[in-house]
């Protein structure tokens, strides 16, 4: 530098990069470099020779001057920053804007010759991107910082306030100023809070989880904030910024909702103690059961019905608490319950003192769970039989009255026979005795025919038992009226003007013709009765196809028909009459003048018969009654009936009949016309006593055999046994009534055939013929 | 830890703690000047220091980091002068002489810079004033801003060849309604302190006009 002379170091002096000012010891410029030219825009000349406050007299040049006065006089050194500075000399950059300066003084030389030397840096663009920078991070921090709603503050290592951002200001009532350079602590109602939280922080490395704490207001008031804090640090410094969110709002919510849940917990508790009542007082067993069926929970209804108590049923199915009829009823039961069905059923539990109660339950499957209510229904059950029996009781006894007042008409019935028949005897007794024989055939017809009525009678009571044997056969019905049509009008008698219009053509009919007659004669006599007065009584035969529709309507199949119809110009029915006229016992008649099974027995034939009976009556406009019997292909063979006993065909030499009958009179009755017609009879009074002689080599030839026989074998499997013994061998059985499990018509092997008693001897005799030919 | 030695009377360091108490009034006007605010300055205590027993109290008195402003100085007593801050307490400091409502984040990027400007106007005032009143001259460097513990503050290369003390100040401000406790530290080899402490009686002699012998006798 010392070999430089004055010109040159003054040519370096004005090429450097920044501005020297070199005053002397009076202060007075004696360099002013071209740097600091061009920055000032004051040339050298105008500088030298001026101190700076003469050159700049309106700049803040106080602390300037004295570092120039301290570095003259003392040789001390001064760094003049733009931080703390601004704008100390008027400088403006090549482009002409303002220069940011630093200007550092230094003294050199010694006093009293002692210079000062005044470096000016520019910093413009230094003191400009930190600027840029603190700008662009400003932005971003006042985006955040400056508009959020929570308080924002940092405070040093110390805890002392740095920073406190506008909500700050706005929520605690403080000025900035008032903030700021203060600790913390003070603002919270218990600061210990605050200081506990700031030791955590300060101490751990990761932030902390919310703290919510209350702060006071200026203004003395409340306010709960959310504090949250994080260490940071700049420059080797360590800051703490806290955020304080307002949750006085949440507070207030949820002191809302906590007083609300206070509420809430108080109806569930009420509602709840409101079920738990139901649960406990309810008389039905309310339970709670898995969907094995094992119980988890019980009411204390069990115990009061059945007497155990819940540890002895909890856990378990109800396997062992049913009725032995009902094991296992209430397991399958659960089983078969699908989720969300309902079910109902009974079953009888046993109690603890081994009595049985029966539960009618419900129960209803929901979310794998099965509730079951059971009420105890076995008071309400026990009513219910003794009621049945009372029902019971009273069919009894309405049967009992049924009974009597059938009995009745038929004792009125058999009377008027048996007196026709008795008095028919006494006269002949008389008529005997006096030797009379002259009338004695008119007595003796009189008798039988009051006879064949009461066999009749009890062909119409079977009838109507339903336990009827008919024997159908091929029926030509045309016929069948034309024989009665004699003995109808005796019946009916003069005052009623009887008429026949036979169907053309008439087709055959299945049926038991003896039956149809009686039906046909009945249906008269009611017509009469319905006529006394006198009146037509018309008999009409016709053949009727039914169609569909019609045949529902009258409740049959459809088909052909054969229809009898009997009318009559009487009285007539009501609809009401209509209706219980097939009704058995019921009659119009005064009692004992009638059974009133007239119409219900030939209700009963026809239906048995596969036909129906139809009513058509109006009151005063006389009655018609259908009787519709199904069409059959068979032509009715005419038989040659052996009506006259003394001609009926007499047995073949040998021939052996065996009688079993424990009614000793139709065993003697049956002996007595076999052995005129020149049969061998052989007796027995049961199956017992028949078996040996059926074993034995005796010859029979004809087995006539009673169906119904004491002594635990019946006609039927004495026949059966008779047959094993003797294949092929003919058998006549003899019934009042067939019983239906034994005895069927249609099951008859060939060689077999059945009477129906009461019978006339000569129709005996010619069914022993016919099996016997 | 040794004792600390009496290297200074108890007269030469009531005559320190004089000047140096010129020295901070007079760093006092010129921050006054700066900032536009009343500030007050004082010394209250001057002590005189080994390097250990420096570090050692400076560790006990203040835990966190410290701040330091450091110039050297050169001339008839030679060393290094350093005002220290607690590091929390330096961020105060710069927002007491900067005043207003900067942002914090102003407030840090101005502290390395205000820190230094600051530091230098005390510390030149002090020295100055010293070296003035002891009519001697000294030459200082520009400030620079350090940050660390007392132990690296003190340790700063080259050492010195032949040991040095420490002449400790605690200095406090009072700016802007802030109060701001600090040290001043000035380190200087037993060369310089002979020369201080001859200085001193100098001045002592020029202020009371007797020896300093004469006024160790009247004590």
């Amino acid at each position: 530098m010392t070999r430089l002379d004055r010109g040159k170091l003054a040519d370096a002096f004005d090429a450097l990069d920044s501005g020297v000012i070199i005053l002397d010891s009076d202060q007075r410029i004696v360099c002013w470099n071209h740097w600091l030219v061009s920055a000032s825009g004051v040339a050298v000349g105008d500088a030298l020779g001026k101190t700076i406050t003469e050159l700049f007299p309106k700049r803040p040049l106080g602390r300037l001057s004295i570092a120039i006065l301290e570095a003259l006089e003392l040789g001390s050194s001064a760094l003049l920053t733009y931080s703390l500075n601004r704008d100390l000399f008027p400088l403006r950059t090549r482009a002409g804007l303002g220069m940011v300066h630093n200007v550092s003084v230094r003294p050199f030389g010694v006093s009293p010759e002692r210079c000062c030397l005044l470096q000016v840096a520019d910093v413009t663009g230094a003191a400009h991107r930190e600027r840029v920078l603190r700008e662009r991070q400003n932005a971003r921090y006042d985006a955040v910082v400056e508009s959020a709603s929570d308080i924002i503050m940092t405070l040093d290592a110390d805890g002392i306030v740095q920073f406190a951002n506008p909500a700050a200001v706005g929520e605690l009532g403080y000025e900035r100023s008032e903030l700021v350079g203060r600790p913390l602590g003070p603002l919270f109602e218990v600061p210990e809070q605050w200081e506990a939280l700031w030791h955590a922080i300060r101490n751990e490395n990761t932030s902390l989880r919310s703290v919510e704490l209350v702060a006071r207001r200026k203004d003395g008031s409340q306010n709960f904030l959310d504090v949250s804090a994080s260490k940071w640090a700049s420059d080797g410094r360590i800051f703490v910024t806290a955020i304080l969110r307002d949750v006085n709002e949440r507070h207030a919510a949820e002191k809302a909702l906590r007083e609300l849940n206070l509420g809430l917990e108080q109806r569930v508790a009420e509602r709840t103690q409101e079920r738990d009542r139901v649960w406990q007082v309810s008389l039905d067993m309310i339970g709670v059961a898995a969907t094995d069926g094992s119980w988890i929970s019980v009411n204390p209804a069990w115990t009061q019905t059945l007497g155990w108590l819940p540890a002895e049923l909890l856990g378990r199915t109800s396997d062992w608490l049913e009725h032995p009829d009902d094991r296992g009823k209430t397991d399958a039961a659960f089983r078969q319950l699908a989720p969300q069905q309902t079910m109902d059923f009974e079953s009888s539990f046993r109690t603890r003192d081994g009595a049985y109660r029966v539960l009618a339950w419900t129960v209803v499957h929901v979310e794998g769970q099965l509730y079951c209510v059971a009420r105890d229904i076995t008071e309400q059950r026990r009513q219910q039989e003794a009621l049945a029996k009372a029902e019971d009781a009273l069919r009894q006894a309405q049967k009992m009255e049924a009974v009597g007042q059938l009995t009745g008409g038929l004792a009125h019935d058999f009377n008027n026979l048996l007196t026709g028949i008795s008095g028919s005897l006494e006269l002949l007794q008389i008529r005997i005795s006096q030797g009379r024989y002259k009338d004695v055939e008119r007595y003796i017809s009189t008798a039988q025919g009051a006879a064949t009525r009461a066999a009749a009678l009890t062909h119409r009571l079977l009838a109507f038992s339903r336990r009827q044997t008919l024997d159908p056969k091929a029926t030509d019905v045309n016929r069948l009226v034309a024989g009665m049509t004699d003995l109808i009008t005796n019946t009916v008698g003069p005052a009623i003007a009887v008429s026949t219009q036979a169907g053309a053509q008439l087709w055959t009919t299945l049926v038991d013709p003896n039956q149809l007659e009686n039906a046909l004669l009945n249906l008269c006599i009611n017509a009469r009765d319905a006529m006394p007065d006198g009146g037509a009584l018309t008999i009409e035969t016709a053949n009727r196809v039914l169609g569909s529709s019609e045949a529902f309507a009258i409740e049959m199949r459809p088909g052909d028909y054969v229809c009898l119809s009997v009318a009559d110009t009487g009285t007539g029915m009501s609809d009401e009459v209509v209706k219980r006229a097939f009704d058995p016992f019921y009659t119009t008649k005064p009692l004992g003048q009638g059974t009133g099974l007239g119409l219900s027995m030939i209700y009963g034939f026809a239906k048995q018969s596969g036909g129906q009976v139809r009513i058509v009556s109006a009151e005063g406009r006389g009655t018609t009654i259908y009787l519709f019997l199904p069409r059959h292909s068979e032509r009715e063979a005419i038989a040659d009936m052996a009506s006259d006993f003394a001609s009926a065909p007499r047995a073949a030499a040998g021939e052996t009949v065996l009688i079993v009958d424990d009614e000793p009179s139709v065993r003697m009755l049956v002996t007595e016309v076999l052995g005129e017609l020149g049969y061998a009879a052989i007796e027995a009074a049961d199956g017992a006593s028949a078996l040996p002689v059926l074993h034995s080599d005796q010859r029979i030839d004809l087995l006539v055999t009673d169906v119904g026989l004491p002594g635990g074998m019946n006609g039927r499997q004495l026949a059966d046994f008779g047959r094993v013994a003797r294949p092929g061998l003919k058998v006549l059985f003899i019934t009042g009534y067939a019983e239906q499990a034994v005895m069927k018509i249609e099951a008859l092997d060939q060689g077999m055939a059945i009477m129906t008693k009461p019978f006339a001897m000569e129709g005996l005799a010619a069914r022993v013929r016919e099996l016997l030919r | 830890m040794t004792a600390a030695p009496q290297l200074l009377s108890d007269l030469q360091l009531d005559a320190l703690t004089e000047l140096v108490n010129l020295g901070v009034s007079r760093a006092a006007s010129s921050l006054r000047e700066m900032v536009r605010a009343q500030v007050h300055l004082s010394v209250p205590m001057v002590t005189l220091e080994t390097r250990s027993r420096a570090i050692a109290i400076l560790g006990e008195r203040e835990a966190s980091n410290l701040v330091a402003v450091h110039q050297v100085f050169e001339g008839d007593i030679a060393g290094r002068a350093l005002l220290i801050f607690p590091e929390t307490k330096s961020l105060e400091l710069v927002r007491a002489i900067t005043g207003g409502d900067l942002p914090l984040e102003d407030i840090i990027e101005l502290e390395q810079e205000a820190l230094a400007e600051t530091g230098n106007i005390l510390l030149n005032s002090c020295l100055a004033t010293i070296a003035n009143m002891l009519q001697r001259s000294l030459k200082m460097s520009l400030p620079e801003v350090l940050r660390g513990d007392a132990a690296s503050f003190f340790s700063l290369a080259p050492p010195p060849e032949l040991g040095d003390v420490v002449l400790f100040l605690f200095i406090n401000f009072a700016v802007r309604e802030r109060d701001i406790s600090g040290y001043i530290a000035m380190i200087m080899d037993v060369p310089s302190l002979a020369s201080l402490t001859h200085l001193l009686d100098e001045f002592i002699e020029r202020t009371t006009g007797e020896t300093v012998a004469s006024l160790h006798d009247q004590a």
